[in-house]
């Protein structure tokens, strides 16, 4: 290591941990994983700081770090990320209490139900507020693939959480359809 | 409900949930890490 970090880098570290911290919460999880993976960034951070070109976007840099620590992660603990998401398969179904006001909760679990890749890159732009180009360089892909991802999971999301008419979907109307068949005197 | 709204909605519920722990103080033990990190590397410059 040839460079230590200045003063002015440790301190917009430790300002940039709550973001670090919501970020890490919103692709693991939960509380703690997230805060073992902000751990994890702020030491490698720490350790590579040649690679970090001081002026340039620091926020940008430190999510770069967080992001990839918890894929590669997820990649060595395969098996346990594939029990949790076969626990959200079996609940995907989110029903408000009343259509159309959703409270975070509501919104918290049709989120955690997005596939990784869609969930991050929604965060990423809607809720951390980055442009398109810097969240497609945070998660090392192009800027129409993070465009994409982040339509596919509003969709979802809209999907998931009823905010379209529910009776298109809901099982009222296939118990319905069996109800008028069986009054029609259904032929089986 | 219009798209415009549902999109307004989705744009603020995703803000909130980042915020709600976004808006939390920093936990002291990245305090006490950070001193340590530079503890360390005062110890040993380069």
């Amino acid at each position: 290591m040839s460079s230590t970090v200045s003063e002015p880098v440790k301190d917009a570290m430790l300002r940039l941990v709550p973001n670090l911290r919501a970020f890490a919460v919103s692709l693991c999880g939960n509380i703690e994983r997230a805060d073992d993976l902000v751990q994890e960034t702020l030491l490698k951070a720490w350790n590579n700081i040649d690679g970090f070109e001081e002026g340039t976007n620091l926020r940008a840099w430190l999510f770069t770090i967080l992001r990839n620590t918890y894929f590669s992660d997820c990649r060595r603990r395969r098996r346990e990320v594939e029990d949790r998401d076969g626990v959200k398969a079996a609940d995907l179904s989110v029903h408000p209490e009343q259509p159309g006001h959703l409270d975070m909760q509501d919104f918290r679990k049709a989120l955690d139900s997005l596939p990784a890749d869609q969930r991050e890159a929604l965060v990423l732009v809607g809720a951390a507020g980055f442009s398109y180009e810097e969240a497609a360089a945070i998660s090392g892909c192009a800027v129409g693939t993070i465009k994409s991802r982040v339509n596919r999971a509003r969709s979802k999301l809209i999907e998931l959480l009823s905010i379209s008419p529910p009776h298109e979907y809901g099982p009222d109307a296939a118990s319905e359809a069996i109800i008028s068949r069986t009054a029609r005197g259904g032929s089986y | 409900m219009l798209d415009r709204t549902v999109q307004a909605q989705i744009g603020r519920l995703l803000r909130d949930v980042f915020a709600d722990v976004a808006e939390e103080p920093v936990p002291q033990r990245f305090v006490t890490l950070l001193v340590e990190l530079e503890n360390k590397s005062r110890e040993k410059p380069g």
